[in-house]
């Protein structure tokens, strides 16, 4: 394999290093890749910060309103209560 | 590349249901009802719409109470929660609605976002700044929500939620590699949408190809 071969490999399972879901075989893989390759690098780089961007804008844990918790409460209850 | 209509899985059916004690109410409160701010964020970004979002986490925390007996302890409570409510709204409140699924083939699949910033020499030593950080919180939010409902499911439940891929599977009730190709997707169309909001704004110089 090539250098670009090796790249298009991480570029490949890019996500998946990422997402922390890859084997360890792949590990060991892209890891050496990674220590040589800086454009390699620095695409995770962008990656990861996306993604963290992403999860850090997005992430609204709007507030449940207080009467759907309410609303909730009321509908559990009515649940035990049919079974008398 | 076509996609079939995907079946509709099947909601939680429950055959016989067990009696449901007092003593299963106050646990049920103190341990899933605590997640009902995450429930609600999900649904919302599911929904796109506070009422809908409401009746959406309404549903999931009777549905799973009734099926209370069938959570094991010491397994993750919000993916099990939030496989009820994903199978919920995929099942009843995205067919009602008759939202149209996603079709599938997008050149956005090709978007590169680092090669973009390289092309506006824009690449940071350390990816410090990768333009869109520039846009508001909004936008990005609106990116998502304007996704194909497949596509937002899988980034919103993976970037967000910060769920495993086999979680992701489990909910949707679909293959790894299918979790995985969406997801690849989604981000792509993501990133392609906010590189092209950031050149709309002039944050990036809109020369060159496209």
């Amino acid at each position: 394999m090539n250098d670009e071969d090796h790249c298009q490999k991480l570029v490949g399972s890019l996500y998946q290093l990422l997402d922390g879901e890859v084997t360890e075989g792949q590990v060991q893989f892209l890891s050496e890749h990674l220590a040589e390759c800086g454009p390699c690098l620095e695409r995770l780089g962008v990656e990861m910060h996306f993604t963290l961007l992403v999860r850090s804008r997005c992430q609204y844990e709007a507030p449940c309103p207080t009467q759907l918790i309410v609303n909730i409460k009321s509908a559990l209850q009515a649940e035990i209560s049919s079974f008398g | 590349m076509v996609n079939s209509p995907r079946p509709v899985p099947a909601v939680a059916s429950k055959p016989e249901r067990p009696k449901l004690s007092a003593e299963d109410l106050t646990r049920f409160e103190e341990e899933a009802l605590p997640l009902a701010n995450a429930l609600y964020g999900g649904a919302l970004r599911m929904t796109r719409n506070p009422a809908d979002a409401a009746d959406l986490v309404q549903e999931t925390f009777l549905r799973a109470f009734r099926s209370w007996s069938q959570f094991k302890e010491g397994t993750n409570l919000k993916a099990w929660l939030y496989r009820i409510l994903t199978n919920l709204y995929i099942s009843s409140y995205r067919v009602k609605k008759r939202e149209p699924q996603l079709v599938s083939t997008s050149e956005s699949g090709d978007f590169d976002l680092y090669q973009s910033l390289v092309d506006q020499k824009h690449v940071a030593q350390s990816a410090e700044s990768i333009v869109i950080d520039s846009l508001g919180d909004e936008d990005i939010q609106k990116a998502l929500s304007d996704l194909p409902d497949d596509f937002r499911m899988a980034v919103s439940l993976a970037d967000v939620d910060g769920f495993s891929y086999r979680e992701i599977a489990d909910m949707l009730d679909i293959p790894i590699g299918t979790v995985m190709s969406r997801l690849h997707r989604g981000r792509k169309s993501l990133q392609k949408a906010l590189w092209g909001l950031a050149e709309q704004r002039g944050l990036v110089g809109q020369g060159g190809k496209t």
